[in-house]
């Protein structure tokens, strides 16, 4: 059962983000990756199949370290400074919400 | 075609996480996660050099290389550092994590364009 539920939330996790960065480009995947830490960073108090399914499966494909390797690649060619502060952005935010979700976790 | 496109992505969204729940249990939660993140960033670079298709781009680079890779999973990690007061370690694994995608990611780079 557990294994079900994983394949169904990693394909929904990834199809929201899909779907997010359709829409929005880098900002849906910016926004995505903040939630994702502060989500997972909640459920840092919990164990067992829903951290697999929820956390792992879910939060871990909504979120994504290529996309923004890519991101920052793209942003790069046409600007080093801004490829530095998104990624710099995307990193020191990230890290931030995660430990506010950590402080909150359940 | 986007319920085939979107039928792939899933697809390759639950071979990415799977993985990387795999690396996560046979070398550790740290050490897999840096693996899954390597590669993902590896993957992508070779698949943005050369030309793909929308529907490759779809399934290898949304799919695959999104899901194995976890940004979250990263963040909490440093998070955790952040909270448990290990600053070396928090320093260390996000240098070490950045410097080794970047390079990975050129590399794929590097490799597609020699195609």
């Amino acid at each position: 059962m557990t294994a079900i539920l994983f394949a169904i939330f990693a394909g929904i996790g990834a199809v929201i983000r899909w779907k997010a960065n359709a829409r929005w480009g880098k900002l849906g995947t910016l926004i995505l990756n903040l939630a994702g830490a502060l989500g997972l960073g909640l459920m840092a108090g919990l164990d067992g199949p829903i951290v697999s399914v929820l956390g792992a499966a879910g939060i871990g494909a909504m979120t994504t370290v290529s996309g923004v390797a890519r991101e920052v690649h793209a942003l790069t060619s046409f600007s080093k400074t801004r490829g530095a502060i998104y990624l710099a952005g995307t990193l020191v935010a990230g890290v931030g919400f995660a430990w506010v979700g950590i402080h909150w976790s359940l | 075609m986007a319920i085939r496109s979107m039928a792939a992505v899933i697809a390759a969204a639950v071979t990415g996480a799977a993985s990387r729940w795999a690396f996560s249990s046979l070398i550790g939660d740290s050490c897999g996660l840096l693996a899954a993140n390597v590669i993902g960033c590896a993957l992508i670079g070779w698949a943005s050099s050369s030309y793909k298709s929308n529907w490759d781009q779809a399934w290898l680079t949304v799919g695959l290389c999104g899901s194995l890779t976890s940004f979250a999973g990263l963040a909490v990690l440093l998070g955790t550092g952040l909270e448990e007061q290990r600053w070396a370690f928090v320093l260390l694994w996000g240098s070490a994590t950045i410097i080794s995608c970047g390079v990975s990611f050129d590399l794929g780079r590097s490799v597609g364009d020699t195609r």
